[in-house]
């Protein structure tokens, strides 16, 4: 049989750290025209099942508009597609699982939606399905525990066997972003892999990891079908789900497809001299191939520019602001007036205060053994305000 | 800048005045209305009013005494040459005429104002229109006129002191212009008005970019909290909702039902029961004779087991004493073979000991009789000794009574005599004269005897000597007359001795002591013999007691005769005392040791007596003893016989037992299963029980009802606030508050930086004025340096704008405004201040100004006038000249290089 395998779809994503009201409404945007490309890879693809790992929601209580759509969209893939809850939007009750609302309209849009909400054998006529979905917010437990004792005899040997299951495996933690400020802590529910019996499953289909992961011959991690944040360093491949050829018995086969469609970079600059802003801004342009609204940037800066090499950084990042999704600048490049600019304040003889002050500014920055400090930085402000104050009108 | 000399002419009280002035110290004097105050008003409105002004200043100059109108005519150096100035104050008709001495050349009219305020360095000589005005300021510096001389200079506007061409000639003095820029001040403009947008006095500024942010931080933490509250309160919500729906779950499925089920069971109960108790009874009778034949059969196989652990001893008991008895012939013919033995060793010591006895008494008689034989022998000898002493006193005594009576005192008496003689003979025989012829020409005769040379004679009694035929010599040799006394007394002696030998019979002394002598010897053998003589007698009697014990001894030796004949067959008796005691001791000793012997042979024969006695009452004993306990193991046998026949050996016994036990805890394992099957079926009432179970299913109920309610509750809150996204909201609310605080930081920091250049600015600016002022300070303290002995003495600021102000002074270690000194000080400060800007300014006047005192010091003490004097003097050795108005010149003594007396003529 062939089934689309995907997680991590986190729905109603408020990307609140994007402050442009507009920018963050086409983010939230772009999760949902996602199903709307799952749906054109399963119609391509012509599969018959899709599963989804868990956290289709990115929060237990999604809006209710986000809720209406996906349901219209999940209706129009026309195949079964079966739902865990996640970490994200687990299934206890008074999440949008048990609202009036997601139950309504799921009857009505998406008849083809089927919520697993009970650990227990799911059993089709293509396959059967063992779901592990999470219930409650606070669960350490391992969701895949009930698979351990059950009775495998019960179960049709005349269809490959599916685990659907949502969180971090031993060995591998899921949500492990390290480095990465935005995420969410915490990991419990840890999947043990190696306590489930082999050679009676044949596929382990796990969300929470937002990368493409393979973790054994059997087990994968599709990553999310849209970026949603910043990369992970090496081998971070998001923006697909997985095309999966199943038969009772044998390893599956399993291809990527490409969903994603709006790109998060990382840029790591350090400027030790005005020379280095032609570079940035060639980099930049690297980047972004002269796309409009379809990036985000994440930009560690440190070192610093002359009075005027700082403008232009300004004028840069400023433009970038317009162009960009989100620029996210992490660390500080800063303005420290060049040995001419400086000159030009402390040669003053014709204006003694100001050469005078500038001195003392001078002197103060050379005593601060820390260039990070805030005296320091307080300094360099100081400095670069006479600056302005001194040769702007 | 000089002043020379001056003339006035009808100046108030002055008709005519000339007052020429030293270059260096001028002093004025003369009393009150002396014109003194008018003289220096004189000079000032001539100096620095045009000769055309009208009005007040010079209306003040007219004379009321003098006709015409006051003239001022004023000699003084300047810029290099003399000048004359003469000005006729008659209003508009006015006259000015400035002479140069160089030239000759005299200027008038406005031409001569002109070059007058050029040489005087001020900006125009004043008109009428300024003289209210300007005119006071005018030298304000350097002229202190009356009344005035406490005030405080720098109180007034920078025009009172010149301040330009002072602040000129303290940057020349000071190198480089430090003057701050048109830009200096523009920019510290601006960075006080931008500090100004977000500050007040007060703190932030309402409404100001500063404040806003703020604002706005506190907004979005505000609103992060309440985010987080929320979230909170959701999360709280969902949970309290999950764990409801958990409790409905356990109530509904199973705490509902096995109540259910209780309550169903109990109204099938009362059947049960009845059923129960029958069954019980049942059983319970069932029970009873197992338990009996359970118990009878233990106490068959407990006696059964007793008796046999009888047997079992006493065969044992018995077992022991038969051969105990066995053993017991023996025993006794051992016994009494030991008795015989001791008894036979008795009777051996037995009669040892009679023999050693005997021998004893046999030994103790012959050592008697051998020591009485022995005193026996002795004393017959000593009774012999007795008879011959008494014999030979006898003839002693005798001897003694025949020889004469002489006794010692008679011969010591003789011989005192005898001795007495020959001491007289002697003394006789030394008074004797020697006389011997040597050489002789002439007959010699002695008594008429003729002496032949070498003739020697002795003569104790007088003579002559007669030489030839003239010469006679009469010698008496010893003196004369003791010669004859002498004599005498030989005469006598000799009587006294011949009485005396005739007396005692005796011829001579030495036949006396002979006589005493022999009795001596015969007093001596008489007292060897002892003084008494012993008593023979009892020596006679003991003898024949002696005698008499040597004859009963042998009649006891003779009866002994068999004994000594047995001894001396053994050994041969010895005689002498010694070795009979010897041998006495030895048989002693050896009966002694018999003696024990005996005593042990007596107590071993006892011992073995009572043993054999002891031994035979036992064996007597025992016999009774086996007799019983045979009697005893018949009648256990008898006893255990029965049993067995009854219930066969032990082993049969055991198994019917354990049987029987097993028999016995099923069927009250039985009993008591029905007896709490029973129990739990009505373990009180029924009916209570029946109660119990209606009220827990109304409180279930109930409970359900009210989990039903909150969990609607709770699933209401958790809608509500899940349509609103609290997930988001903290998001959302949370780059809100990263976006707040990173701008207020931002501007925070910027405010900062401002904060920074404005002091830094305001520390430059202040350094920058010091560069003014310090030199200044430096001049006052060192014309007040007596005052204060150390440090700085006075300081006071600069500004740019507003002048040279905040002059203070210290006084001790602090700093004291002018306002806060005595009159006196302010004075003395104020002078020192006026000297100081002069010695500065003086430069621009070719090194010399004038300085004007116009009863400057009168509230100085006395003492002060020495500091004034000396800080006048220094002014004038720097070049200054100065010109003291004082109606007390006395006090100034000789210190003035020229002095005016004013009011004299």
């Amino acid at each position: 049989m062939r089934l689309i395998h995907t997680a991590d779809w986190q729905i109603g994503k408020p990307y609140g750290t994007v402050a442009d009201e507009q920018k963050r409404f086409r983010l939230q945007q772009e999760r949902i025209a996602a199903i709307g490309r799952i749906r054109e890879v399963v119609r391509a693809q012509d599969a018959q099942l899709v599963l989804v790992a868990g956290d289709l929601f990115d929060s237990p209580t999604p809006d209710a508009t986000a809720v209406l759509e996906v349901l219209e969209l999940i209706g129009e893939m026309e195949v079964p597609v079966l739902v865990i809850p996640g970490n994200h939007d687990h299934g206890a009750p008074g999440t949008v699982w048990h609202r009036d609302d997601f139950q309504r309209h799921q009857r009505q849009q998406a008849p083809n939606l089927q919520l697993l909400l009970d650990r227990q054998p799911l059993v089709l006529d293509s396959a059967v399905v063992l779901p592990c979905p999470l219930l409650r917010n606070q669960d350490s437990s391992d969701p895949t525990q009930w698979l351990r004792g059950l009775d495998w005899s019960a179960v049709p040997t005349d269809r490959p066997r599916i685990v659907l299951a949502h969180g971090g495996v031993h060995g591998f933690g899921g949500r492990d972003y390290e480095g990465d400020e935005e995420a969410q802590a915490g990991a419990n529910n840890l999947i043990d892999l190696s306590a489930l019996p082999a050679g009676q499953i044949d596929y382990i289909a796990l969300g929470d990891w937002h990368n493409l992961k393979q973790v054994s011959a059997q087990a994968w991690y599709p990553g999310t079908p849209e970026p949603d944040r910043f990369d992970q360093g090496e081998g971070n491949q998001r923006g697909q789900v997985l095309l999966v050829d199943l038969q009772r018995s044998s390893t599956p086969a399993v291809q990527p497809q490409t969903t994603g469609r709006i790109r998060w970079h990382n840029l790591k600059v350090r400027f030790s001299g005005d020379g280095d802003l032609d570079r940035f801004e060639r980099q930049l342009e690297e980047l972004t191939a002269g796309r409009v609204a379809r990036d985000l940037l994440r930009l560690e800066v440190s070192g610093s520019l002359s009075l005027a090499g700082h403008r232009r950084y300004q004028q840069l990042l400023d433009d970038l602001q317009n162009r960009l999704l989100r620029l996210r600048i992490k660390g500080e490049c800063q303005q420290a007036p060049e040995a001419t600019e400086l000159e030009q304040l402390t040669a003053r003889s014709e204006d003694p205060l100001i050469a005078q002050v500038a001195q003392q500014l001078q002197q103060r920055l050379r005593r601060e053994s820390d260039p990070d400090s805030d005296e320091a930085s307080r300094i360099r402000t100081a400095l670069c305000e006479l600056f302005r104050f001194t040769t702007t009108r | 800048m000089r002043l020379l000399n001056c003339q006035l002419q009808n100046v108030r009280l002055h008709g005519e005045l000339e007052v020429n002035f030293s270059p260096r110290l001028t002093l004025i004097g003369g009393p009150n209305e002396s014109g003194k105050s008018t003289l220096v008003e004189a000079l000032h409105r001539a100096l620095f009013l045009k000769a055309s002004a009208t009005g007040a200043p010079v209306e003040a100059l007219q004379s009321r005494l003098h006709l015409g109108q006051p003239v001022v005519q004023i000699g003084f150096e300047a810029k290099g040459d003399n000048w004359t100035l003469r000005k006729r104050f008659s209003g508009t008709t006015g006259q000015v005429t400035l002479q140069a001495e160089s030239s000759g050349k005299s200027l008038t009219g406005p031409t001569a104002e002109e070059v007058l305020a050029e040489l005087l360095g001020v900006g125009e000589i004043v008109g009428s229109k300024q003289a209210g005005t300007v005119l006071p300021s005018r030298w304000a510096h350097l002229w202190v006129r009356q009344g005035f001389s406490g005030d405080d200079l720098l109180a007034t506007t920078t025009s009172h002191y010149d301040f330009d061409q002072l602040r000129l000639q303290l940057e020349r003095s000071g190198g480089a212009a430090v003057q701050q820029s048109a830009l200096d001040q523009q920019v510290q403009k601006r960075i006080k008005e931008t500090l100004d947008e977000n500050f007040t006095t007060r703190g932030t500024k309402r409404n100001s970019p500063l404040y806003a942010r703020e604002e706005a931080l506190k907004t979005a933490q505000s609103r992060m909290e309440l985010a987080l509250a929320r979230l909170t309160d959701y999360e709280d919500a969902s949970d309290q909702l999950a764990d409801l729906c958990e409790e409905l779950e356990q109530l509904q499925g199973q705490e509902l039902p096995a109540l259910l089920d209780s309550q169903k069971r109990l109204q099938d109960g009362a059947q049960a029961v009845g059923r129960l108790d029958s069954a019980i009874e049942l059983a319970a009778k069932g029970v009873e004779p197992i338990r009996l034949r359970h118990e009878a059969a233990h106490q068959t196989l407990q006696q059964l087991d007793d008796l046999q652990a009888e047997i079992q001893k006493r065969q044992s008991a018995l077992t022991a004493l038969e051969a105990n008895a066995a053993g017991a012939q023996s025993r006794e013919t051992e016994l009494k073979a030991a008795e015989l033995q001791r008894t036979q060793s008795l009777a051996t010591f037995t009669q040892q000991r009679q023999n050693l006895e005997q021998r004893q008494q046999l030994l103790r008689c012959l050592v008697e009789r051998t020591s009485t034989a022995e005193s026996l022998t002795r004393q017959s000898a000593e009774l012999e000794k007795l008879r011959q002493e008494a014999s030979k006193r006898q003839s002693l005594e005798q001897q003694l009574s025949d020889l004469l009576d002489i006794r010692r005192p008679s011969l010591l008496e003789l011989r005192r005599l005898e001795q007495q003689l020959r001491d007289a003979l002697t003394r006789q025989e030394a008074m004797a004269a020697g006389v011997k012829l040597l050489k002789a020409d002439q007959p010699v005769r002695l008594d008429g005897q003729p002496l032949q040379v070498g003739d020697e004679q002795r003569l104790s009694a007088v003579f002559q000597l007669q030489v030839g035929d003239g010469v006679v010599l009469e010698i008496a040799p010893g003196g004369g007359q003791a010669l004859g006394d002498l004599e005498q007394a030989v005469q006598s002696t000799r009587d006294q001795l011949a009485t005396q030998l005739a007396e005692l019979k005796v011829e001579s002394v030495s036949a006396a002591e002979a006589l005493l002598e022999q009795r001596n010897t015969l007093d001596q053998q008489l007292a060897a013999l002892g003084d008494t003589p012993a008593d023979p007698g009892q020596l006679e009697q003991q003898n024949s007691a002696l005698q008499q014990r040597v004859a009963e001894l042998d009649g006891e030796l003779q009866d002994l005769a068999e004994v000594r004949q047995v001894m001396e067959q053994e050994q041969p008796l010895p005689e002498a005392l010694s070795a009979l005691q010897a041998l006495q001791q030895q048989i002693n000793a050896t009966s002694k040791h018999t003696l024990a012997a005996v005593g042990t042979a007596e107590k071993e024969l006892e011992d073995a007596r009572s043993a054999l006695q002891a031994f035979q009452t036992q064996r007597i004993s025992e016999a009774s003893q086996i007799e019983v306990v045979r009697s005893e193991l018949t009648d256990r046998k008898q006893r255990l016989e029965p049993l067995i026949s009854q219930y066969g050996d032990r082993n049969a016994l055991a198994a019917q037992l354990t049987g029987l036990g097993e028999q016995r805890q099923e069927s009250e394992a039985e009993l008591n299963r029905l007896k709490a099957e029973r129990a739990a079926i009505s373990s009180q009432d029924p009916e209570r029980e029946q109660q119990r179970l209606q009220e827990q299913l109304e409180n279930l109920t109930r409970r359900q009802e009210e989990l039903l309610d909150q969990r609607g509750a709770a699933k209401q809150r958790c809608d509500s606030i899940s349509s609103q996204d609290p997930f988001a909201a903290v998001e959302q609310a949370r780059l809100q508050l990263e976006t707040a605080e990173a701008d207020h930081d931002q501007l925070v920091r910027l405010t900062q930086a401002h904060q920074l250049l404005q002091q830094l600015f305001q520390e430059a600016q202040a350094d920058l004025s010091s560069r003014y002022s310090e030199p200044l300070a430096r001049a006052i303290g060192d014309y007040l340096r007596p005052l204060v002995p150390d440090g700085q003495v006075a300081r006071l600021s600069y500004d740019q704008s507003k002048g040279f102000q905040g002059l203070q002074l210290r006084r001790g270690q602090e700093y004291y405004g002018f306002e806060a000194l005595s009159g006196g000080m302010r004075e003395q400060l104020a002078a020192a201040l006026r000297l100081s800007m002069a010695d500065v300014l003086k430069e621009a006047h070719d090194g010399c100004l004038p300085l004007v005192f116009d009863d400057a010091f009168t509230n100085s003490d006395p003492e002060r006038v020495d500091l004034v004097k000396r800080m006048l003097g220094s002014a004038v050795d720097r070049g200054l000249q100065v010109i003291l108005l004082t109606c007390d010149p006395a006090a100034y003594g000789s210190f003035a290089d020229q002095v005016v007396e004013l009011g004299s003529g």
